[in-house]
């Protein structure tokens, strides 16, 4: 496909133009450049940093740099983690909320359940949002739920947090415990709702027992090579190639764990993206960023809130090694709304192909997504 | 060490009356009257009076992980609260070891609040607490299955304790209450008792050495529950023995090889069953059924249990069922102070030293 240097200027506003080395075999140019790529973050945030009090309305700044960003979706976690007995009742009044908060942006977003869905939002130049809820705690012994949680909108489960659940371990827990009874039954309620699963967050053996019981691909939405950076949160090769064994998908996450100095910068970010496709090939890895979409501004109003939300995961025991009052979920020469089309840039000079770009910019998540939720499967 | 010697001579009346007997794990039946009632029957009480028993626990909780445990298990309390309050002339709610010098005095019964399970209380740390203030002295960390603090016997994964789990045996232990490791699988309960400051007990359980049931505690749990003070509650349950109805030649294998593995300081009894004869008829065999289904599908059946299993050893299922066991125990060549030892004299003291001390 041939390029539009003006149609491209448009949409990716102040981005270095690298990704004019990104070529296919056959020589042709990626459609990453043009805008036509479908961009997925497997694990993203959307809520206004530029609003004016409490108006449910994006401000226009940030409806400008959402058409700008090339994101064609995000999936948005939902629910309150933890093993709190109101985790459930935060959750339900969470889903209310967001659907409230697209349903007053119409223009800029969608709430997204299918892959039609996704399609639609690049067509109309809107962010389809995609509900996942970050832990099954909330689930507990009630499987129900799960089919509540469906009937709500959500399409992706994620079976532990950071701690022990009913279901099998967080990746904090010393015990390292595989999945219980309720785990291989929540897995399989997971699949026959046609969900995704979704393994970050759990420890080594909960995350290799959990792939071994699915009968379906699943992903690990935010996640790191624990090869390259020895910390809880990142994944072993074995469980990664196990998940893109099963046809899964890896996404590789922008947070502070990919560094060992605590702060991620892009060459850091790469080295992870090229172990992960060596160890699971091109088709199985993802981004989920664990970033908002937009620049995080690091003034002393988003100091005193990292160091609120550190404090308060802190004495919830949810705070991995690495996390801090002044450690943010970027990775620092990136941290722009531009920051996939930086990606695409930054794979193209390290020599990717256009191809390859676009499967992990989001054609591989929208395979995963079209296999896992389909119906008629 | 306690062997059948062929010269002992039965428990002395006397020493049966002078003795403390307790029931580290029972449940309460009155098979004389409208299971409906209350108020329990006169003959009820007069056989509980001759049993010789002096206090037993009550398990005032709803096990398992669904949401509603906690409401169900304060419902319970509440239950169990009017229950005692309704039979005062016998029973007497017990919150402490004064309570059964008192039982022991008035001859009544005292009944200790027991909880199975912390699925209750969950994350809710402060739960322990309320708990604590509504009576219940003893408390289980699982029940079967696992919960967010450990592993239930029941599951394969045997795995051991959470972060929240060791938080939660700190926490009952800094309330004073008893940590209790029956019904968890082996790791959750090596893995307890080394995390335990306090002595603990495994109220009823048997010994996993002589009939391999996932109930029951290995020599090497059983052993570590003992060296910490602790106290092992042998129960009068199916699993003891396979494939069969158990008797009191079973309970009794079990008895003896505990007093071998943990010493006569460390050994009680946590029948698990209930005091007066167990009343089984068409109607409670239907009910009886029904719970065992009921139990299936929720996964916490272990094995041995069924349709028509009762808690009972067939040869001892009357209310004078502990007197049998001093007899039994005597016969066996066991010595009158090990005897009054197991009757009640250790879990009195254990529950001195962890409630008071």
């Amino acid at each position: 496909m041939r390029m539009d240097r003006r149609h491209c200027l448009k949409l990716i506003a102040l981005a270095p133009f690298a990704w004019a080395a990104a070529k296919d075999e056959d020589g042709s140019v990626s459609r990453v450049g043009d805008g036509e790529a479908m961009v997925i973050d497997g694990q993203g945030g959307l809520y206004d940093p530029y609003g004016a009090g409490e108006s449910p309305r994006f401000s226009a700044r940030a409806a400008s740099e959402m058409a700008q960003s090339g994101q064609t979706a995000t999936s948005f976690t939902v629910n309150e983690v933890g093993n709190a007995p109101d985790v459930w009742d935060s959750t339900i009044r969470n889903i209310a909320e967001r659907d409230l908060s697209i349903l007053n942006n119409p223009g800029l977003m969608l709430k997204a359940t299918t892959v039609a869905d996704l399609h639609r939002a690049k067509a109309e130049k809107k962010i389809g949002v995609i509900y996942n809820v970050q832990d099954t705690s909330l689930v507990g012994a009630r499987l129900d739920r799960i089919r509540l949680l469906k009937g709500l909108g959500v399409r992706v489960m994620q079976l532990t947090y950071n701690n022990r659940n009913l279901s099998g371990e967080g990746c904090l827990e010393p015990g390292n415990a595989g999945l219980s009874r309720l785990g291989r039954a929540t897995i399989a309620r997971i699949e026959q709702e046609k969900l995704l699963l979704d393994l970050s967050h759990s420890g080594q053996r909960t995350v290799a027992e959990g792939i071994a019981a699915a009968t379906r691909s699943m992903t690990i939405s935010h996640t790191g090579c624990r090869a390259l950076i020895d910390h809880p949160r990142n994944q072993w090769d074995p469980e990664l190639k196990a998940c893109a064994d099963k046809g899964g998908v890896v996404g590789i996450y922008w947070v502070s764990f990919l560094a060992a100095n605590k702060r991620a910068a892009s060459a850091d970010l790469l080295r992870h993206m090229n172990h992960a496709v060596n160890v699971c090939g091109e088709d199985h890895v993802a981004v989920g960023t664990d970033n908002p979409l937009f620049k995080t501004e690091i003034d002393e109003k988003a100091r005193a809130e990292q160091k609120q939300i550190y404090e308060q995961r802190a004495a919830a025991g949810v705070a991995a090694p690495g996390e801090g009052p002044d450690v943010f979920n970027i990775v620092w020469d990136w941290d722009s709304h531009l920051r996939f089309r930086l990606l695409a840039d930054g794979l193209a000079a390290a020599g990717w192909t256009a191809r390859r770009i676009e499967k992990v910019l989001g054609e591989n998540l929208l395979r995963l997504y079209g296999d896992v939720w389909a119906d008629d499967n | 060490m306690a062997t059948g010697t062929g010269h002992a001579r039965p428990f002395s009346p006397a020493a049966y009356d002078s003795a403390v007997v307790i029931d580290g794990c029972a449940g309460w039946d009155d098979p004389h009257g409208d299971p409906n009632e209350v108020r329990f029957t006169s003959r009820a009480i007069a056989e509980a009076r001759e049993s010789g028993e002096t206090a037993c626990t009550f398990t005032v909780n709803k096990a398992g992980n669904d949401p509603d445990v906690w409401c169900a298990s304060i419902r319970t309390i509440a239950e169990v609260d009017r229950m005692i309050s309704v039979n005062s002339d016998l029973m007497l709610k017990a919150t402490g070891v004064a309570d059964l010098h008192r039982a022991k005095a008035e001859k009544k019964i005292a009944a200790f609040y027991h909880v199975q399970d912390t699925a209750l209380v969950g994350s809710d740390l402060d739960r322990v607490a309320v708990l604590k203030g509504l009576g219940v002295r003893i408390m289980q960390l699982t029940y079967n299955l696992r919960n967010l603090s450990g592993d239930g016997g029941l599951e394969p994964d045997n795995a051991g304790l959470s972060r929240l789990g060791h938080a939660t045996i700190a926490r009952i232990e800094h309330e004073k209450l008893l940590l209790d490791l029956s019904h968890a699988g082996p790791r959750t309960t090596a893995e307890a008792i080394a995390a335990a400051t306090r002595p603990m007990t495994i109220s009823h359980t048997g010994c996993r050495a002589l009939n391999d049931n996932p109930r029951s505690a290995w020599d090497a749990e059983l052993r570590a529950c003992a060296d910490k003070g602790g106290v092992v509650g042998i129960y009068w349950m199916p699993f003891l023995v396979a494939n069969r109805p158990p008797t009191s030649a079973d309970l009794l294998r079990h008895m003896n090889h505990a007093l071998d593995v943990c010493g006569e300081d460390h050994i009680a009894i946590g029948t698990d069953g209930v005091l007066l004869k167990t009343r089984i008829n068409g109607e409670i065999l239907a009910a009886r059924k029904k719970r065992y289904e009921q139990r299936v599908a929720e996964g916490i059946a272990a094995p041995g249990e069924g349709p028509d299993v009762f808690n009972i050893l067939v040869d001892w299922d009357t209310h004078m069922r502990f007197r049998l066991l001093a007899d039994g125990l005597a016969a066996a060549g066991w010595n009158a102070r090990q005897i009054e030892k197991v009757l009640g004299g250790n879990l009195m003291r254990l529950y001195s030293q962890t409630w008071e001390t």
